[in-house]
C-alpha cells in the first residue's frame, strides 16, 4: 500500500489520533505545570493504605508517599490492606547508593494512628487466607511463586529469589500489574466460553475480572486493567476486534486524561500493551497452536498474546536486558496458565474448607518446582546488554513492525 | 484427554519427591543444622522424627545479610509434607535471634514455645509472644536445671539462666538459654549471646562436647582463652553474617581458635548440617 493510498484510507483515523494527542498534551501542560510536591521543612499529614507490603531492615520499616522516603519503627508490622493516619515533618537527607551520595526528602518517625480501612479489611482477610494456604502447603520460595503470579502478591519471596528472577527476566510474572490482570480475563473468558455462550461469557469473565481485582486489593495498577480489560472484553458483545480496538483506546485515553502521569506508569504500559497484545494475535495464536491440549491451548495462546503486546515494556522494565530472557521466557511461560488455574482453585478451595486445596497445591507443585529451578539454574548465565537511551527508538521500530505486520494481513 | 498428561506426569513427580524426602527423612535419626541466615542464629534439630528451631534469625528480608531466611533453611530440611514443630526456642529478645518466628508461625504449626523468664518490652518480642498466644501455642518458661525428654533417647538440659538471675544482670545478652543436647553419645552446646564470664563456669563443668556454637556470633564479649581451657569442642560454629556491622567474628576469636588449632566451620559459607548416628557424626 502507498503511503498517499493509506493517508486516504485511514484519513479519519489519523485525524482522530491526532485531535486526540492534542488534547492530551494540553492536558499534560497542566499537570506538569500545577503538580504539588511536598518540600522539605513542610509539616504534612496524610493517610496511607498499604497496598503492598512495606519494605523492611533491621531497624525499620518504610514506603513511599508522593517520592518521600516515610520510616516507620520496626514493629508493629505493617501488612497488606492497613490503613494508617500520618503526620511528620519532611525532611531532606542524604543516603548512599553504592558510591553516589543521593539527596532525597524523607519523613523520619513520624506521628502515626491507625485507622479503620473499610471494605478493604474484607478483602485483606480473603487474601489473607488464600496467601496462608498457599504457605502452609509449599515450600516458601514456591508459595512466594504462586501468590505472586496468582495475586501479584510477591512479598513472599526472598532476596535471593527476586534476585533471580530479575537476572532472567522473569520478575514480570509476580508483580500486581495489568498483566496479570489481562492473562486472568484471558483465561477466564476462553475457560467460561467453552462451557456456556459466548456473550454469557464475556459477562461472567467482566464480573470474573473485578472479583480478581478485589482479591488483589483493588490496587490502581489492577483496577485500571481491569477497566480497559472489561471495555475490550465488553466491545466484544457488540462488534469485532475492532470495536474492542475502540473500546481499548477510549479506555486508556480517559485514564490518561484523568491522570497524565500514567503515561510513564509501568503497570498501565503493560496493562494497555498486553490488553491490545491479546486483541490482535490470541485468536491466530490459538489456531497456530493447534498441537496443545484445549484447555492450555486458549491460555497459552493468551500468555504469548499479551507476551507479544507488552514485550518491549517487559523487557525494559526490570532492570538491565539479559538477552537469555528471551529464551527463558519461551521455555518457562507455558507453565503459568497451568500454575495460575490451579493456584486459583486452591485459593477458592482454601476459603471454602482448607483441606481441598492441599491436594490440588500438591499438583501444582512440579510446575512450581521445575519454574523455581530453572531460574534458579539460568541466572548463572546472563547475556547482558546495556541499550541505555535506547528504550524509545527500540519500542517504535517494534510497534511499527508489528504494525507492519498486521496491515499485510489486511484483516482490520 | 490431552490434559491428564501433564497431571499425570506431575503426579509421578510429586510422589517421587515425597518418597525420597521420607526415606531421607528416616534414614538421619539425627540431625542439626546452623541455618544461613546471615548475622543472627537459627538452629534447626529432627530428633527421632520430632522438630525443634532454637532461635529463628532475623526477619525474611529483615537485613541479616543473608539471601535465604530461616523458613527457606527448614523448608530445605523438613519435607514437604511435614509442616509441623513440635518445640521453638527463643535464647532470647534480641531481633536477630527471634525475628524469623514471626515467619515461621505463618507456615509451620508449632506445638511448643520456650524461652527464659521475664517479659521484654520489646515492641517485635511482645508482637511475637501476642502472635503464639493468638495461635493457641503452649508456653513455657525455663531456667537452669530443667530438662525436656524428646522421643527416647534425645535430652535437652537447660544449663542457663538460673532463676534468680534477672535481679543480679540486666543484659539481654545474659538471659541467653544455654542448652545442652545430647543424642546417646553425640551431645552439643548451643549458647545463644552469652558473655563469657557467665559461659566459661557453665563450660568448665562440660565433658568432651562434638559441637559448640561459639557465643554472640564469635563476638570478644563471647570467646576467651579461658573458653577452651579444659574445654575442646570437636568442631566449633560461628553464626555470624557476611560482612556484618559488629565485625564478627572478632580478630581475636579468629586467633584463639587458629593458635588452639581448633576445627571450625561458618554460615558464612551456607547452611551446615550435621548428622549423627548417636555415636559418630558427619558435618557438611
Amino acid at each position: 500500500m502507498r503511503f498517499s493510498n493509506f493517508l486516504k484510507n485511514y484519513e479519519k483515523t489519523v485525524l482522530l489520533i491526532l485531535i486526540f494527542s492534542l488534547v492530551f498534551l494540553i492536558r499534560l501542560v497542566f499537570f506538569v505545570a500545577m503538580k504539588d510536591n511536598p518540600e522539605a521543612g513542610e509539616t504534612v499529614e496524610f493517610s496511607h493504605t498499604f497496598l503492598e507490603e512495606p519494605f523492611t531492615n533491621s531497624y525499620y520499616q518504610y514506603f513511599y508517599w508522593h517520592g518521600v522516603l516515610v520510616t516507620l519503627e520496626r514493629f508493629p508490622e505493617y501488612h497488606y490492606g492497613d490503613k494508617i493516619l500520618v503526620r511528620g515533618v519532611v525532611e531532606e537527607v542524604v543516603s548512599r547508593k553504592e558510591n553516589d551520595l543521593l539527596k532525597r526528602l524523607a519523613i523520619k518517625n513520624p506521628e502515626l494512628k491507625k485507622a479503620d480501612s473499610g471494605a478493604l479489611a474484607v478483602v485483606k482477610v480473603i487474601r489473607q487466607k488464600v496467601l496462608s494456604v498457599y504457605k502452609r502447603t509449599l515450600p516458601q520460595k514456591e508459595a512466594g511463586l504462586l501468590s505472586g503470579i496468582v495475586l501479584g502478591a510477591g512479598e513472599g519471596i526472598n532476596k535471593a529469589f527476586n534476585d533471580e528472577l530479575k537476572t532472567t527476566g522473569m520478575l514480570h510474572v509476580v508483580v500486581a500489574s495489568g498483566s496479570n490482570v489481562v492473562l486472568v480475563s484471558g483465561m477466564l473468558f476462553s475457560l467460561i466460553s467453552s462451557i456456556v455462550k459466548r456473550n454469557y461469557a464475556i459477562l461472567f469473565t467482566i464480573l470474573g475480572i473485578f472479583f480478581y481485582a478485589l482479591l488483589t486489593g483493588f490496587d490502581s495498577p489492577v483496577v485500571r486493567a481491569s477497566i480497559m480489560a472489561s471495555f475490550a472484553f465488553g466491545a466484544q458483545i457488540f462488534g469485532r476486534q475492532k470495536t474492542a480496538l475502540m473500546a481499548l483506546f477510549f479506555s486508556g485515553f480517559f485514564m490518561l486524561l484523568v491522570s497524565p502521569g500514567l503515561i510513564v506508569d509501568i503497570g498501565f504500559q503493560l496493562s494497555f500493551s498486553a490488553t491490545l497484545g491479546i486483541i490482535l494475535f490470541q485468536k491466530t495464536i490459538s489456531r497456530l497452536s493447534q498441537i496443545l491440549p484445549n484447555i492450555i491451548k486458549e491460555d497459552f495462546s493468551t500468555t504469548i498474546a499479551a507476551q507479544i503486546g507488552s514485550s518491549p515494556f517487559l523487557l525494559f522494565a526490570f532492570g538491565k536486558i539479559n538477552l537469555l530472557s528471551i529464551f527463558i521466557n519461551l521455555i518457562l511461560l507455558w507453565t503459568i496458565p497451568i500454575i495460575m488455574i490451579f493456584g486459583g482453585a486452591a485459593g477458592v478451595a482454601g476459603l471454602v474448607f482448607p483441606v481441598l486445596s492441599v491436594p490440588i497445591l500438591y499438583i501444582c507443585y512440579p510446575f512450581l518446582l521445575l519454574f523455581t529451578n530453572v531460574v534458579s539454574f539460568m541466572s548463572h548465565f546472563t547475556i547482558p546488554i546495556s541499550l541505555t537511551g535506547a528504550f524509545f527508538p527500540i519500542t517504535v521500530l517494534y510497534y511499527i513492525i508489528l504494525v507492519a505486520v498486521l496491515f499485510r494481513r489486511k484483516n482490520l | 484427554m490431552k490434559i491428564i498428561l501433564p497431571i499425570i506426569a506431575s503426579f509421578t513427580i510429586l510422589i517421587l519427591i515425597l518418597v525420597l524426602q521420607f526415606v531421607g527423612a528416616e534414614n538421619k535419626k539425627f540431625t542439626l543444622v546452623f541455618c544461613d541466615v546471615g548475622q543472627g542464629d537459627a538452629i534447626y534439630i529432627r530428633a527421632e522424627k520430632y522438630d525443634i528451631l532454637i532461635d529463628g534469625g532475623p526477619a525474611q528480608n529483615g537485613g541479616g545479610g543473608a539471601d535465604e531466611s530461616v523458613v527457606d533453611c527448614l523448608n530445605r530440611h523438613m519435607p514437604l509434607y511435614d509442616k509441623s514443630i513440635e518445640l521453638m526456642i527463643a535464647t532470647h529478645a534480641d531481633l536477630d535471634h527471634y525475628g524469623g518466628f514471626l515467619d515461621v508461625l505463618d507456615s509451620y504449626t508449632v506445638d511448643n514455645f520456650a524461652t527464659s523468664p521475664g517479659d521484654s518490652e520489646v515492641k517485635g518480642y511482645v508482637e511475637l509472644m501476642n502472635k503464639l498466644s493468638g495461635l493457641g501455642v503452649s508456653i513455657r518458661r525455663i531456667t537452669q536445671g530443667d530438662k525436656i525428654n524428646v522421643g527416647e533417647e534425645t535430652t535437652l538440659d537447660v544449663l542457663w539462666p538460673p532463676e534468680e538471675f534477672y535481679d543480679i544482670d540486666s543484659d539481654r545478652n545474659n538471659t541467653s538459654v544455654v542448652l545442652l543436647v545430647g543424642y546417646k553419645d553425640f551431645s552439643t552446646v548451643l549458647t545463644g549471646d552469652l558473655d563469657k564470664e557467665y559461659l566459661n563456669i557453665l563450660l568448665h563443668d562440660l565433658n568432651h562436647i562434638n559441637v559448640f556454637k561459639l557465643s554472640h556470633h564469635g563476638s570478644r564479649t563471647g570467646t576467651n582463652e579461658e573458653t577452651f581451657e579444659n574445654f575442646r569442642p570437636d568442631v566449633s560454629i560461628i553464626s555470624a553474617g557476611e560482612n556484618n556491622r559488629y565485625g564478627h567474628p572478632h580478630k581475636e576469636v579468629m586467633e584463639i581458635l587458629n593458635r588452639e588449632n581448633l576445627n571450625f566451620k561458618s554460615t558464612t559459607e551456607g547452611n551446615i548440617e550435621i548428622v549423627s548416628n548417636g555415636k559418630t557424626f558427619t558435618a557438611r
